[in-house]
């Protein structure tokens, strides 16, 4: 994680861009405001609704920086942007990992994207709901429509990337034929007692392909059989 | 990953060299009497047709012509299941919005994962491709579902424009 200025981290909080923006209407409601003759009466009174309207205003600003951060639908990808824009002329999709902004910054570095520099980099989570890193500061991902990244793969997500992972290599390691294969899929999905998981088979067993492969869709609570290349 | 790899240990196959080596053949019985020979199944107890050697696993029983066939299968199976417990390929697959590798691409490397494009935008938008260092597949729709490209798609292949019909069809795609 880079260390950023805070006073640019407040600046990044604001959710209403177009409050900086004027528009005809202003000028005449500054001149209305001028022309009415000052009151002293009730000065304090005003002073402390507008002491009071700050701070809830500044409040709220941070309550939605903080909701406006997200979790991935679908921990198992990452993709890398190469520009901050949508939609992306050309992504990268990696494996997630624990710290997504530095498994992007390596494709810069070893000249996968670009050949400088990585600049800032900021995780956000796509429209999509997985999680995009992005070139750009903490704001990138509210201007592109996004929600910031958490910041941390919680202990869910952890355990997610473990079944997944164990799932594609009980499938490759050997070859479980169409018959078994849907029992060898609920067997890891009880060994990980996930509830409300579906498992469905895709089919398309030929001689060629008479083994299965199996893969997670943590989004769907789905796991996806089918076969696979290669005669057992 | 370091639970992952250490699942991928092979299980010790019981191999039986001849069919004329008896107490092998005993053991063979027991424990797989279907095997799996080139291109169709075999009942070891009626024949072993042209096959003389026989890799048996506890779900599984694959029978050669040679034993030296058997064991250079063997040793390729070791090298592929090391490389597939690896969740990234060392290059990735390409996929190109446009045919002649043109327009938006999307580049991945995640592998044994079902990636269904629409997760990256790119649903329904493949005219061509490069296929990096895994083989792959590529499905019409999500879910490795729908119907399978034919296509090449192994290991270095690639295809400046998809075959009849496939044109911004591609939905799903696996990475081995």
């Amino acid at each position: 994680m880079r260390v950023r200025d805070p006073f640019e981290i407040l600046a990044a909080l604001n959710p209403v861009p177009r409050l900086s923006e004027t528009s005809p209407q202003d000028d005449e409601l500054l001149a209305t405001i001028i022309a009415k003759a000052p009151s002293t009466t009730g000065k304090r009174r005003r002073r402390l609704w507008v002491t009071g309207g700050t701070a809830i205003a500044v409040v709220g600003l941070a309550a939605f920086a903080v909701f406006h951060q997200d979790s991935a639908s679908s921990p198992l990808q990452l993709t890398c942007y190469t520009t901050a824009q949508q939609p992306q002329p050309e992504q990268f999709g990696i494996p997630m990992e624990g710290d997504p902004v530095k498994a992007c910054e390596q494709l810069w570095r070893n000249g996968t994207i670009g050949d400088a520099e990585p600049p800032t980099l900021t995780a956000c989570v796509n429209d999509r709901g997985i999680v995009a890193v992005i070139p750009g500061d903490q704001q990138v991902c509210d201007r592109l429509g996004f929600a910031n990244w958490i910041g941390a793969l919680t202990d869910d997500e952890g355990q997610m990337m473990a079944f997944a992972d164990e799932l594609a290599a009980t499938f490759s390691e050997k070859c479980i034929i169409e018959p078994d294969a849907t029992a060898a899929a609920q067997a890891v999905i009880d060994k990980y007692q996930l509830d409300g998981w579906t498992i469905v088979q895709q089919g398309g067993y030929t001689p060629q392909r008479a083994c299965s492969l199996a893969g997670a869709v943590p989004e769907q609570h789905l796991v996806v059989i089918a076969s696979r290349r290669g005669a057992p | 990953m370091k639970r992952l790899l250490g699942g991928v240990i092979l299980a010790t196959s019981v191999i039986i060299a001849t069919p004329g080596a008896h107490a092998a053949r005993t053991s063979a019985e027991r424990t797989a009497r279907s095997a799996w020979f080139e291109d169709h199944w075999l009942d070891l107890t009626v024949s072993w047709e042209q096959a003389t050697a026989c890799d048996v696993q506890p779900d599984l029983t694959i029978c050669y012509r040679t034993e030296a066939a058997m064991n250079a299968e063997l040793a390729a199976a070791r090298t592929a299941m090391a490389f597939t417990t690896l969740t990234a390929c060392s290059t990735s697959l390409r996929l190109y919005d446009g045919t002649t590798y043109t327009g938006t691409v999307l580049n991945l490397s995640i592998r044994a994962t079902v990636l269904n494009l629409s997760n990256y935008g790119f649903d329904n938008l493949t005219s061509s491709y490069k296929v990096g260092g895994c083989d792959s597949d590529f499905y019409s729709a999500a879910n490795l579902g729908g119907s399978l490209y034919t296509g090449s798609t192994g290991a270095g292949s690639q295809a400046p424009s998809m075959l009849s019909g496939w044109n911004n069809v591609v939905s799903s795609v696996y990475v081995y």
